[in-house]
């Protein structure tokens, strides 16, 4: 009898029973969808963006769907880190998965506030930092559009982090590459991508925009091929591990982002329309792999060939 | 035959403000059969659903989320109210219009064919104490979750002579049930926007007038209104400005449905927001902040 195929991934350090994470935003605090998902077989579980303070968000409308796809302008709604480590921590670290936390400031020094306040907890993995979200005025995308920026924040907050760190991807960049050499420059540990690109809808009726905050930012299958090929562009620049995501739907689409050179993959918007997809993916790859006789995932990785 | 998976208890959403209106969580997703499909009027169906999960535990108020397709367009899915429930036949309903793309493809469903459904789902209506005179309002489709509040309320043991029935809809062919109102002995009053039936205007009109006509004790009512957007509204106001307690089930667009993504918010007089699938559907009409919203 075959072995069971090998799921599990190591990057910096950590090792993910499987190479399948939910995306930070879609999947709340993990309590949400504890009633839905067995959140043992998740790879990991990225949080809600936390920032230093609490926020409220953007004024509604936040959402509105669009062909394949869907606009957010959610803005960075969360209890604030104090709150997130007495209320939302407690149910993380008692689940049998890794947990990543996403992290958000509108200064690097509110970046670096959030990281030192985290180093203590026990029970995180990872942290994420986003610095790619484009639905807030001041911080976010921010530092991810322009490489010093990028750079000054990942380094500053690398060098206090007590965790590994996964810098967080914006799309609504000129050259992403650059970028991701940048933040690759500053230290970090591995980098996420993609984030959502910026987009917008209009009431032709009331002649007014359909959000809230005018525009939002698309995600879901529409962005699929967009996240494909930036995926692709920046595995095959950078040494760090990268994690791909935008508009995952189902193992078919997994395999096309490990094959173009992600080593992990994140499931976002999918969860909104079937909560059981990051699960039925570590099903399918599990299949996929034993079918065709691959031992490992990681064997998969990067494996594109393109001559 | 349903697909049930295992039960769970979410915690309840604790923020610093008040506890939301007996907010509860008994959330699953189940493959639920159609078992018959009613057309009540162009465009408005009725769908009845086989689920003895469900059906039991629904509460006036509650919702269900649809996925109405398997491919990516319609990709999210579709939040509807429980319209009314059958627990010995472990079945309930849904009513709605088609408006779009997903309610289009909804109402092709037919019976046999099984739905990937979340539910229920969120808070439900606060029942009053008998003493006080229930006054129901709906709008349009508004009638979905007020008819299960409604005879949910006769099931009760509530008179139904103590409870008035304000219903407005766009003409008299939307105007649902008329034959049920009529044998329930509660007190209908029904506007239209055409004046094919009833007295001509907005629902909320006539409930204003009832209210400072019909020498009612406003500390005395018990509101429960679904309806437009711009129909809360004013519910909301005249709620404010003549002090009777009024529970509103409200709308908007709906990404997870679950309380993850914080996309269906509605603004409070506070200044913070709350989850429409989370924290409601059901608030207290006072402490919204409309002009927000729109
Ligand atoms: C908690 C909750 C309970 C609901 N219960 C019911 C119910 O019992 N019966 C029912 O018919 N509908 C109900 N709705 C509204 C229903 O979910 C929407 O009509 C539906 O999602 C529209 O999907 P669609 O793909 O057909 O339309 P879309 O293609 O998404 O939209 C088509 C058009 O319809 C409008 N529209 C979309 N959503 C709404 C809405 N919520 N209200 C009014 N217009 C809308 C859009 O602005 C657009 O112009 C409920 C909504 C919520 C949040
Ligand atoms: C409703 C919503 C909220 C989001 N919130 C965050 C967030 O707080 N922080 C973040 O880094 N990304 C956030 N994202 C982006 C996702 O994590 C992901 O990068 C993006 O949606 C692309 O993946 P997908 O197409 O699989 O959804 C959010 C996305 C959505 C749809």
């Amino acid at each position: 009898m075959k072995p069971k195929p090998d799921l599990s991934v190591t990057i910096a350090g950590v090792k993910f029973p499987n190479p399948v994470l939910v995306a930070s935003g879609t999947f709340g605090y993990g309590e949400e969808y504890g009633a839905l998902i067995d959140l043992s077989k998740l790879g990991g579980i990225v949080c809600k963006s936390v920032t230093l303070l609490p926020r409220e968000g953007n004024p509604p409308p936040r959402t509105v769907e669009t062909p394949s796809g869907m606009l957010n302008a959610i803005g960075l709604t969360n209890v604030g880190v104090d709150r997130f480590i007495q209320e939302k921590l407690p149910f993380l670290q008692k689940q049998k998965t890794r947990i990543i936390v996403n992290v958000a400031g509108r200064t690097i020094e509110e970046y670096v506030e959030v990281v030192k306040k985290l180093n203590p907890c026990k029970g995180i993995d990872m942290l994420e930092i986003n610095i790619s979200c484009p639905n807030v005025k001041e911080g976010g995308l921010a530092f991810g559009a322009r490489c010093e920026s990028a750079q000054t924040c990942i380094k500053q907050v690398k060098e206090i982090s007590g965790f590994p760190i996964i810098a967080k991807l914006s799309p609504n960049v000129t050259d992403i590459v650059e970028i991701a050499q940048a933040v690759e420059g500053a230290g970090t540990d591995a980098i996420s991508l993609i984030n959502t690109l910026v987009g917008m809808a209009i009431d032709v009726e009331k002649r007014r925009p359909v959000l809230g905050n005018i525009t939002g930012g698309l995600s879901g299958p529409a962005i699929k091929p967009v996240a494909l090929a930036m995926v692709w562009k920046v595995a095959n620049a950078v040494k760090v591990p990268v994690i791909g995501l935008g508009g995952i739907m189902n193992t078919q689409d997994a395999l096309e982002f490990f094959l173009a050179g992600a080593s992990m993959i994140q499931i976002g918007t999918a969860n909104f329309v079937d909560p059981q997809t990051s699960v039925n993916i570590v099903n399918g790859l599990n299949r996929y792999l034993k079918e065709k006789g691959i031992e490992r995932i990681t064997d998969l990785v990067g494996k594109l060939e393109t001559k | 035959m349903n697909n049930q998976r295992t039960i769970t208890l979410i915690q309840p959403n604790n923020r610093d403000s008040e506890p939301p209106l007996a907010n509860r969580y008994m959330l699953s997703q189940l493959s639920i059969p159609v078992l018959s499909k009613n057309i009540l009027q162009e465009k408005i169906f009725r769908l009845t659903l086989s689920s003895a999960y469900i059906s039991q535990r629904a509460k006036p108020g509650n919702f269900v989320h649809i996925r109405v397709g398997s491919t990516g367009n319609p990709l999210l899915r579709r939040p509807f109210s429980i319209h009314s429930v059958d627990i010995s036949k472990s079945r309930f309903d849904i009513l709605f219009r088609v408006v779009g793309k997903g309610t289009e493809l909804l109402s092709q469903a037919n019976p046999g064919e099984v739905l990937d459904i979340l539910g229920p789902i969120g808070n439900s209506f606060i029942l009053p104490p008998k003493s006080k005179e229930v006054m129901l309002v709906a709008g349009g489709m508004g009638i979905a979750p007020l008819w299960f509040l409604f005879t949910h309320m006769l099931a009760k043991g509530f008179d139904p002579s103590r409870i008035t029935f304000l219903f407005g809809a766009k003409n008299k062919r939307e105007l649902l049930y008329l034959e049920k109102f009529k044998k329930s002995k509660v007190k209908l009053l029904v506007t239209t926007d055409d004046g094919s039936l009833g007295s001509k205007g907005l629902v909320t009109e006539a409930f204003l007038k009832d209210i400072i006509g019909g020498n009612r004790d406003h500390q005395n009512l018990a509101v429960y209104s679904c309806g437009p957007e711009m129909m809360l509204a004013r519910m909301s106001d005249l709620a404010k400005e003549y002090g009777f307690s009024c529970q509103v089930s409200l709308e908007t667009n709906m990404a997870c449905g679950v309380g993850a993504c914080w996309g269906c918010v509605v603004k409070l007089s506070d200044g913070t927001y709350q989850r429409v699938c989370a924290d409601g559907p059901v608030f207290d009409a006072q402490k919204i902040n409309f002009s927000k919203i729109a």
